[in-house]
C-alpha cells in the first residue's frame, strides 16, 4: 500500500461516519443482548459473530471507502554538453589526435536517441552548435581555452530548458581556470567533465610566452625574456633555449627549470638599425616532444631613435630662432643639433679668429654624411648660397624623399630672398617660391576652412573654438610671398587679406615629398605667440603646442596620422580571430564615413582582400578577420577607394598563445565534477552513454484510486451474512 | 659623433674665411615687431643716456656679428604692456631709486618668465645708492633665485667672443652677477658701468675714459656687450658640444 491513501466517500464525511458507527455498534450490542438467552453456547456465538460482520459489512459499504495515490514519470531533463573548440584539441598523445576522440565519443553518444542536449562549442568565444552531425563538423581552431566563460554562458543561456546537467569535454588546458573561482551554488546542476587526454599527458617542451618593450632603439640594448615550460617526460630533460635574429643564431643558453617545469631565459639584444627587428626564441626540437609547434616563438621590436634628431640650421640670431631653440632644448624627447651663422662677410669682428668663439660651419659633416641621422631639418631664415651649399641641396631632396622632413621658416633671407627658386628645395617644398616680394604689417593667421582639425593648426577642442583660438593670439609681421602652392599641399593658415594666385596668401602649408614631409612656414614672427603681454595673447602653450605638433607631424607621429588601425593583440596563431579596430580620417583629418573600406595582410595569401567593411559616421572601423595560415611577420594594410591610408603589424605564429602552456590541469575539473555531483573522466575509454550522465527529471502523471469495497462479491458476501444470521436466527427460535 | 670633426678639420668649410669673398646680405627685416630691438628700462631716471648706450651697442653687434638690431631702439617701461616689445631690456642707472609698484614687480616676473633677458648697469661703478635699490627690488620680484656671480667658464663669456673676465668703463669686480631663471641666466648685473665705455658723443668721440686700462679695456667691455646681447639671442648655443673642442683649444693657445 505503499503511497496510497484512503478516503471516505460518504455523505457528511467522518462526522456521520462516526455516528452511524456508533449506531451500528449499539445495534450489535442490541442483538448480543437479544441472544444472551440462547443456551447454547455455539448458537449464541454463531450468532453474535455473523450479526457483527453483517453489521460491519453494511458500515464499510456506507463508508464508500476510497484508496487513492499520485503517479509520477521520469522524464529526460536538459542537458548542456561543452565541447572544446581551441587548437590545443587538436594535439596528439600517444593514444591518438584528441579531437579524433571527441568526435568518437559525440558520434557514440549521438546513437543514444534518449538524450538531446544543448550544445556549445568553446574557445576565444562560448557558441551555440548543433548537435546533430556534431561529429563530423567538429573542427578546433580557437587560438584560446576558456573553461569558465563556457560554463558561466551555459548556465546563464539555458533557453528555457532547465539544465540538469553540464558535460564539459576539454583537455583542460586553461591555466586561468580554478574550480575556487567558480560560483558554485546549492542549485548548480551537476558539472560532468570528460578530460580528453587527461590519461595520456604530453611530453613537451615550450616557449610559452616573450616579454619585451614593443618600442626599442638603435644602439640601446633591449631585454627579451622567454617564458619556458617543460611537461611531461620532458620536463626532466636539459631545455636549450636559443635567439636568432635575421637567420642567425645569436646567443644560446641552457634554462634550469623550477619544480613546477618553468624557467625564464633572457637575451640582451642591441637593434641596429631603424624599423622592425624580428627576433625568434627557439627550443631545439627534442625527438620526444609531442608538440614542436610551440618551440618557436617571435618578438617583433619596432627599433627607432631615443630621441628625435632635430637639425636646426639658422641665418642669423634671431628672437625666433631663440625661441624655437629654447622650445626644441627643453623637449626632453628632441635631440637638437643647432648651427647659428653669428657673422656674415660684411661684419668686422675686430679680433683675429683665436679671440672668436666662432666655430667653422661643418657642411660637408652635416650635409653629406651625417643628414640621415636627422628626423627632421630646419631652415630657419638661412640662405644657403653664401656658404657654397649648393651641391648639398639635392643631397637634401633626396633626404626627404627618403622619408626624412624638412621645414623652411621664413624671413628675409627664406624662400625667395634666399634664392631657393629653381633649387632642389623648392621640388620638396609644398609651396611655388617665385621672385622675392616680401610683405610687410601685422596680420592674425586664419586657419583654412575645412582643415581646423589638422594637428599642427588645431589648438581648440573642435573646429569653432581653433578658429576662436587664432583669432586670439598675437599678431605676426611681415611674411614671404610665395608664388603659389602645388597639387596636394595643404594651406593650413593664410593670410586674412592679403592675395596670390587668386587666393589668401598662404602662411604655412604642409605637403609630401615622396616617403617624406615638408612644411613652409612663411613668418619669422611666431616667437611672439610665446613673449607676449597678457593683453594680447592667450599665451605660450599655444605656441609650444603649434611646434610640438610640427615636429611630431613632419616625423609621423602615429598618433598624429589621420588614419590609423590596430589590433586587439600583437600575435596570433595561425588562422585565429584578429580583431582589428581603427579611426579613418581623410588627409583634412575629417572622418570618413561610410566608406568601404579594404583590409588586406601584406604578405598577402592570394589576391583577394582579407575583408571589406564600412566605416561608421564616425570613420571608425571595426571587424574580425582570420589571421594567415603561415608563420611570420605581417601587416593589415587598411586602404580606401584603392589608395593605402593606415596599417598595423603582428605576429603570426604556428603555436600562438593556445598552444604555448598546454599543462592540463584536471584536477580543478575534478573539483568542479565533486562539488557539484557530477563525474570526472581522464580520457574517453570510460565515458558512459550521454543518457547516464545526462539528468532525468520525475514529474506527477496523475493520481490512481480505487474502491476495494464497492464491488459485487462483497456486498454479496454481506448480504450473504446477513441473510445466513436471519435464517439461523429463525431455525433456533429466535426473532 | 662630433668628434670626427676635429679629424675632418681640413675639409670644413670656414665661414671665417669663405665670407670674405661672398657678398655682404643685409636684406630688410620683415619689420621692427620682429626685429633685434635693445630697449632701455624707463624707471624714471637716465633712459636718456641709457638709449645712447643701447643705440651703440646696436650698431656694434651689428657692425661686429651677423645679428642685425634696431639702430634706433626705443624704450619701455615695467608696468605697461609697451614691456613685452622686445625680449632684451637695459637697464642703467646711478642713482638710488624709491620702491617699484607692485604692478612694475609683477610685470618684472612676467617678462622674464616669458623668456626675456635684462642686462643691469651700474653707472656708478661701485656707488651703494643704485646698487642697493637694485638688489631691493630684484629680491622683491625673485626672492628664491637672488643674485649671485656668475662663473668665468659661463657661455656668456664665449657667446661670441672670448672674454676673461668682465670690464666697462671702469675694471670692477672680476664677475657678473645674474639671476637663473630655469636652464638660463636671465637677468645679468654689471656693476663696470659697461655703458660708460660705449657712449660717444654727438661728434662720434667716446663721451667717457676708461680706466684703467684705456683702449683696450674699452674694446674688452665692446666685446662684453656683444656677447651679452649674443647671450640673450642664443642662451646656451655655445655650450653645445660642437663647439667644445674648437674653443677649448683656443682658450689654450694663449687667448
Amino acid at each position: 500500500m505503499d503511497g496510497w491513501q484512503w478516503q471516505l466517500g460518504i455523505a457528511g464525511g467522518a462526522t456521520i461516519a462516526w455516528a452511524l458507527g456508533l449506531a451500528l455498534l449499539a445495534l450489535w450490542v442490541f442483538e448480543l443482548r437479544s441472544i444472551r438467552g440462547e443456551s447454547d453456547r455455539r448458537r449464541r456465538a454463531t450468532l453474535g459473530v455473523l450479526g457483527g460482520l453483517g453489521i460491519l459489512g453494511v458500515y464499510l459499504l456506507a463508508l464508500q471507502i476510497t484508496l487513492v495515490r499520485e503517479t509520477f514519470e521520469e522524464v529526460a531533463g536538459g542537458t548542456a554538453v561543452l565541447v572544446d573548440s581551441s587548437r590545443s584539441m587538436t594535439l596528439s598523445g600517444s593514444g591518438g589526435a584528441r579531437d579524433d576522440a571527441v568526435r568518437s565519443l559525440i558520434g557514440e553518444w549521438q546513437q543514444d536517441g534518449r538524450v538531446n542536449p544543448m550544445v556549445y562549442l568553446f574557445g576565444s568565444s562560448t557558441r551555440g552548435a548543433v548537435w546533430e552531425g556534431l561529429a563530423q563538423s567538429y573542427r578546433p581552431t580557437d587560438d584560446t581555452t576558456n573553461i569558465r566563460e563556457a560554463l558561466d554562458y551555459a548556465l546563464a543561456n539555458d533557453a528555457g530548458r532547465e539544465i540538469g546537467s553540464v558535460i564539459v569535454v576539454t583537455d583542460g588546458a586553461d591555466r586561468r581556470f580554478r574550480a575556487d573561482a567558480l560560483a558554485i551554488g546549492s542549485d548548480v546542476p551537476a558539472v560532468h567533465a570528460v578530460i580528453v587526454g587527461g590519461d595520456d599527458p604530453l611530453d613537451d617542451q615550450a616557449v610559452v610566452s616573450l616579454r619585451s618593450d614593443t618600442t626599442a632603439y638603435v644602439g640601446v640594448p633591449a631585454i627579451i625574456r622567454a617564458d619556458l615550460r617543460a611537461v611531461g617526460a620532458l620536463r626532466d630533460q636539459e631545455l636549450r633555449v636559443q635567439l636568432w635574429h635575421d637567420g642567425r643564431l645569436e646567443q644560446e643558453s641552457i634554462a634550469v627549470l623550477d619544480e613546477d617545469g618553468r624557467a625564464t631565459a633572457t637575451f640582451e639584444v642591441t637593434p641596429q638599425r631603424i624599423g622592425r627587428s624580428l627576433y625568434r626564441v627557439v627550443i631545439p626540437q627534442s625527438q620526444a616532444d609531442e608538440v614542436p609547434d610551440n618551440n618557436v616563438r617571435a618578438a617583433l621590436l619596432r627599433v627607432g631613435r631615443e630621441r628625435l634628431r632635430a637639425l636646426l640650421v639658422a641665418g642669423r640670431p634671431s628672437w625666433d630662432v631663440r625661441f624655437l631653440r629654447d622650445f626644441l632644448k627643453r623637449d626632453g624627447s628632441v635631440d637638437l643639433v643647432s648651427f647659428f651663422i653669428l657673422r656674415a662677410a660684411a661684419d668686422l669682428t675686430a679680433a683675429p679668429t683665436n679671440e672668436l668663439a666662432l666655430i667653422p660651419f661643418p657642411t660637408d659633416e652635416l650635409f653629406r654624411e651625417h643628414l640621415g641621422s636627422f628626423d627632421v631639418v630646419i631652415f630657419q631664415n638661412f640662405d644657403y648660397a653664401p656658404y657654397e651649399m649648393a651641391t648639398y641641396l639635392p643631397r637634401i631632396r633626396e633626404y626627404v624623399q627618403r622619408g626624412g622632413s624638412f621645414v623652411m621658416i621664413g624671413g628675409d633671407r627664406s624662400f625667395a630672398e634666399g634664392r631657393y627658386g629653381g633649387t632642389a628645395i623648392e621640388q620638396i617644398l609644398p609651396v611655388k617660391i617665385g621672385d622675392p616680394s616680401a610683405l610687410k604689417g601685422s596680420f592674425r593667421a586664419e586657419v583654412s576652412k575645412g582643415l581646423e582639425r589638422h594637428p599642427i593648426v588645431a589648438l581648440g577642442p573642435d573646429p569653432g573654438l581653433t578658429r576662436q583660438t587664432w583669432q586670439s593670439l598675437p599678431g605676426l609681421q611681415g611674411a614671404n610671398r610665395v608664388a603659389g602652392v602645388k597639387d596636394g599641399a595643404q594651406v593650413l593658415l593664410h593670410h586674412p587679406r592679403a592675395r596670390v594666385d587668386g587666393r589668401k596668401l598662404p602662411i604655412l602649408v604642409v605637403g609630401e615629398a615622396g616617403r617624406g614631409r615638408a612644411a613652409a612656414l612663411m613668418t619669422d614672427a611666431t616667437w611672439r605667440w610665446r613673449f607676449a603681454a597678457d593683453d594680447v595673447t592667450v599665451g605660450s602653450d599655444e605656441y609650444e603646442l603649434f611646434w610640438d605638433r610640427m615636429v611630431r607631424w613632419l616625423t609621423r607621429d602615429p598618433l598624429l596620422e589621420p588614419a590609423r588601425i590596430s589590433t586587439d593583440r600583437e600575435r596570433y596563431g595561425m588562422g585565429a580571430e584578429v580583431e582589428v579596430s581603427g579611426l579613418l580620417r581623410d588627409a583634412r583629418y575629417i572622418p570618413i564615413e561610410n566608406a568601404g573600406v579594404t583590409l588586406r595582410f601584406e604578405p598577402s595569401e592570394g589576391d583577394a582582400p582579407a575583408a571589406v567593411v564600412k566605416t561608421d559616421e564616425d570613420g571608425q572601423v571595426r571587424t574580425i578577420l582570420p589571421a594567415p595560415t603561415q608563420s611570420g611577420a605581417y601587416e593589415i594594410i587598411a586602404s580606401v577607394e584603392g589608395e593605402e591610408v593606415a596599417r598595423e603589424v603582428l605576429i603570426v605564429e604556428e603555436s600562438g598563445d593556445e598552444l604555448a602552456d598546454l599543462e592540463a590541469l584536471p584536477s580543478e575539473l575534478q573539483a568542479v565534477a565533486q562539488r557539484t555531483g557530477g563525474r570526472a573522466f581522464l580520457g574517453v575509454s570510460d565515458v558512459p552513454p550521454l543518457s547516464e550522465l545526462a539528468s532525468t527529471t520525475r514529474r506527477a502523471a496523475g493520481l490512481v484510486s480505487k474502491q476495494p469495497l464497492s464491488n459485487p462479491w462483497f456486498i454479496f458476501l454481506t448480504i450473504g451474512v446477513l441473510g445466513t444470521t436471519w435464517v439461523l436466527r429463525r431455525r433456533w427460535g429466535r426473532r | 659623433m662630433w668628434a670626427m670633426f676635429e679629424v675632418r678639420l681640413g675639409r670644413l668649410l670656414w665661414v671665417l674665411a669663405c665670407l670674405s669673398v661672398v657678398p655682404a646680405h643685409r636684406a630688410m627685416a620683415f619689420g621692427d615687431a620682429t626685429g633685434i630691438e635693445l630697449v632701455s628700462l624707463d624707471v624714471g631716471q637716465g633712459v636718456e643716456q641709457a638709449r645712447s648706450v643701447t643705440e651703440r651697442l646696436a650698431w656694434e653687434v651689428r657692425k661686429r656679428s651677423s645679428v642685425e638690431p634696431i639702430l634706433e631702439p626705443g624704450r619701455a617701461s615695467l608696468d605697461k604692456a609697451s614691456l613685452f616689445r622686445s625680449p632684451f631690456l637695459y637697464w642703467r642707472g646711478g642713482e638710488e631709486f624709491p620702491p617699484l609698484s607692485e604692478d612694475a614687480i609683477e610685470g618684472l616676473r612676467k617678462y622674464i618668465h616669458r623668456g626675456g633677458f635684462i642686462l643691469i648697469d651700474d653707472a656708478t661703478a661701485g656707488g651703494e645708492g643704485f646698487d642697493r635699490a637694485v638688489r631691493r627690488e630684484l629680491l622683491r620680484a625673485f626672492p628664491a633665485t637672488p643674485l649671485k656671480p656668475i662663473s668665468s667658464e659661463h657661455t656668456i663669456y664665449r657667446s661670441f667672443y672670448l672674454l676673461n673676465r668682465p670690464v666697462g668703463r671702469v675694471e670692477g669686480p672680476g664677475f657678473l652677477e645674474g639671476v637663473t631663471y630655469g636652464d638660463r641666466i636671465a637677468i645679468v648685473y654689471s656693476r663696470h658701468d659697461l655703458g660708460g665705455a660705449l657712449q660717444r658723443d654727438k661728434l662720434g668721440a667716446w663721451s667717457q675714459a676708461v680706466v684703467p686700462g684705456g683702449e683696450g679695456q674699452r674694446e674688452r667691455a665692446i666685446r662684453l656687450g656683444v656677447n651679452l646681447v649674443l647671450y640673450a639671442l642664443c642662451t646656451d648655443y655655445k655650450d653645445d658640444q660642437v663647439h667644445a673642442p674648437f674653443i677649448m683649444r683656443r682658450r689654450g693657445s694663449g687667448r
